[in-house]
């Protein structure tokens, strides 16, 4: 088990190290990461006046004329030694780890929120769907889930705009900080993934009701609902665990766009908004945080799963 | 001797693996069993000719500006309404379907072309090779594609095959890796041995046995696949990445509309129910084939 967490945590490692390479070089190879644009973006509306002196200025200052392997060692090194993710180039010089931390919480608290819809609505749906095979409801339940599954977010995350907050007036549209503020972009950011965790509960749970244990219980004579809850529920949940994991993945994504339309100030709408002003080092740094985010995620999935099922040993 | 081939078991499935007519044959007497796959079959070739031959179908010019008549309502001049600059709703999402499709279709091609190849060839030559290969997916796995699209659209800057570019580059990881499994598990079979024991090139060995023979799964996380790319363009044209202003698209019809949604919610609602019944069709079509092919697997659904 130590033996096991030590390679997880060391293939950790060097994943995050090859994707923060990754992000590093494809953003510093890319025309749109030269000196000049970033001069460019950081005189908003004078963006014809523009000098040389100042393009040179941009580019000692953040040392742009070193070749690309230089720029990145000297970003690691500072990043892991000294916790320095560089400096943003647009606002005002301000430390990109102090922009990340603080936006770090409020991402986390909406796709927390949307982690507690997925599972609250998404595995109970599933269970019952699954119960009810090929009946009415399942049927209906399947229909709404593959139509969810259609919607584009950003587009439910208008129409529930529209509804509830344009034609309704119910909720506010933007801001952040009530629990009003949270609801709808929860939602539109968990209808997606919980529509597939509904799909995926229900085949599993289908696949544990056909197993030898259950027809056994079923011919001892015991009540369908205890069956259900003492010996299918616990036995289907376990592949699920794994997929939730992943949908942590899928959300961070998310609010990306679903952060923008509501102005939720995180980690999406701070590397939207650094893609828009060029601002490289901001965006290198989210994709390395979203990334070990994820990450440590999964890890945490895979060490629950021994937990939920004592049966499974890591070698 | 042909009677005994044929009683006997294994060769029989042996033969039934190996001949292709046969089971295509098989999936045909499948698709005619099933009605609501044959309909939404049919609905998407209506879709695809009707965007193929939008030039001829849309009543209007989709970039014609005609401010006096913005924001309308449904009528039988506008049967969709016109939008915030008074262009014809209709016609707009007419040849959004056309931009969508094209780089849909495109993106697919090349994550699936990218995908099995590398996959066929970790599977197929394994040890130093596939360790190098695996490891590369797996980097490529190890986080949401999408973000790494979206750094790279904003900074290579907008257009069609920039945008089919970053979603390339985070769609073909799936594809390789679920290419290997499936090139792995027939890869020690008999006829890939005897034909290696023939002494076929390596080349010819993956093309014409190995890759044929594993790519069908693989068809279906494609078709299921098309949906998905479909929502992450227009996800990212939403944002105001990737498609150049000009071009009808319909992430980014919604991305201009909402500004309206109040006063005109159709700049926002009749692109996104293209969207919706476009990806669901997919959907459908995905799910369909996954039927038909008998594979049941609910991990290949993406995202």
């Amino acid at each position: 088990m130590h033996y096991y967490l030590a390679k997880r945590l060391a293939f950790m490692v060097l994943t995050i190290f090859a994707a923060s390479i990754l992000a590093f070089l494809l953003l510093h190879a890319v025309p749109g990461g030269s000196a000049e644009t970033i001069a460019r973006h950081t005189l908003v509306g004078l963006e014809e006046e523009v000098s040389d002196l100042m393009i040179t200025e941009v580019s000692d200052k953040y040392n742009l004329a070193d070749p690309l392997w230089k720029q990145y060692s000297d970003w690691l090194f500072s990043a892991v030694f000294r916790g320095d993710l560089g400096t943003s180039y647009v606002y005002f010089d301000t430390p990109v780890l102090k922009l990340i931390s603080l936006a770090l919480l409020p991402t986390l608290i909406l796709a927390g929120a949307s982690m507690l819809i997925i599972i609250v609505v998404g595995i109970p749906l599933g269970i019952y769907s699954a119960i009810h095979e090929n009946r009415p409801a399942d049927f209906i339940i399947r229909c709404a889930t593959i139509i969810a599954i259609s919607f584009p977010s950003f587009w439910v995350a208008l129409m529930l705009i529209l509804i509830f907050s344009l034609t309704m007036d119910w909720l506010p549209v933007t801001g952040y900080g009530t629990l009003a503020n949270l609801i709808l972009p929860a939602v539109a950011l968990a209808i997606h993934p919980t529509a597939v965790i509904v799909r995926i509960v229900r085949t599993s749970m289908l696949e544990t009701l056909g197993q030898p244990y259950i027809t056994f219980a079923i011919a001892k004579g015991l009540l369908f609902r205890h069956i259900i809850w003492h010996h299918a529920i616990k036995n289907a949940l376990i592949p699920v665990i794994t997929i939730l994991g992943l949908d942590f993945g899928h959300l961070l994504a998310g609010t990306v766009i679903i952060e923008t339309i509501f102005a939720w100030p995180g980690i999406g709408k701070l590397m939207v908004d650094g893609v828009f002003s060029h601002d490289i080092p901001v965006v290198t740094s989210c994709i390395v945080v979203i990334v070990i985010i994820f990450l440590f995620v999964n890890l945490c999935v895979d060490m629950l799963y021994h937990v939920v099922d004592p049966r499974i040993r890591y070698e | 001797m042909s009677e005994e081939v044929t009683t006997n078991p294994g060769a029989r499935k042996i033969i039934a693996a190996q001949s292709t007519d046969h089971s295509t044959k098989r999936w045909i007497r499948k698709i005619r069993k099933r009605l609501g796959f044959q309909v939404c079959l049919v609905l998407l070739g209506i879709l695809v000719i009707a965007a193929l031959f939008a030039l001829l179908i849309a009543p209007y010019d989709p970039n014609a500006i005609d401010l006096k008549q913005k924001n309308e309502d449904p009528s039988s001049a506008h049967i969709w309404g016109t939008d915030y600059l008074g262009r014809d709703l209709f016609s707009r999402t007419l040849f959004g379907a056309q931009t969508s499709l094209l780089i849909a279709f495109v993106t697919v091609a090349c994550a699936f072309a990218a995908g099995t190849a590398v996959g066929c060839v970790a599977a197929y030559y394994g040890g130093v090779v596939d360790e190098v290969l695996s490891r590369c997916v797996d980097l490529f796995l190890a986080f949401p594609g999408i973000i790494f699209s979206l750094a790279l659209l904003g900074l290579i800057g907008a257009g069609i095959l920039n945008m089919i570019l970053a979603l390339t580059v985070s769609q073909w990881a799936t594809f390789a890796r679920f290419m290997r499994g499936n090139a792995l598990s027939i890869k020690n079979l008999e006829y890939i041995q005897s034909a290696r024991t023939a002494g076929l090139p390596d080349r010819r060995i993956m093309m014409r046995h190995l890759m044929p023979n594993a790519i069908m799964p693989v068809l279906i996380l494609a078709t299921l696949d098309i949906g998905s790319v479909i929502l992450a363009t227009a996800g990212l044209s939403f944002l105001g990445l990737g498609i150049p202003p000009g071009i009808p698209e319909w992430g980014s019809m919604i991305g201009a509309g909402k500004e309206f949604l109040r006063t005109a919610p159709l700049n926002v609602i009749v692109p996104g129910l293209a969207i919706t019944v476009v990806v669901l069709l997919f959907n459908f079509l995905g799910e369909g084939l996954r039927d038909i092919l008998d594979v049941h697997d609910e991990q290949v659904i993406p995202g």
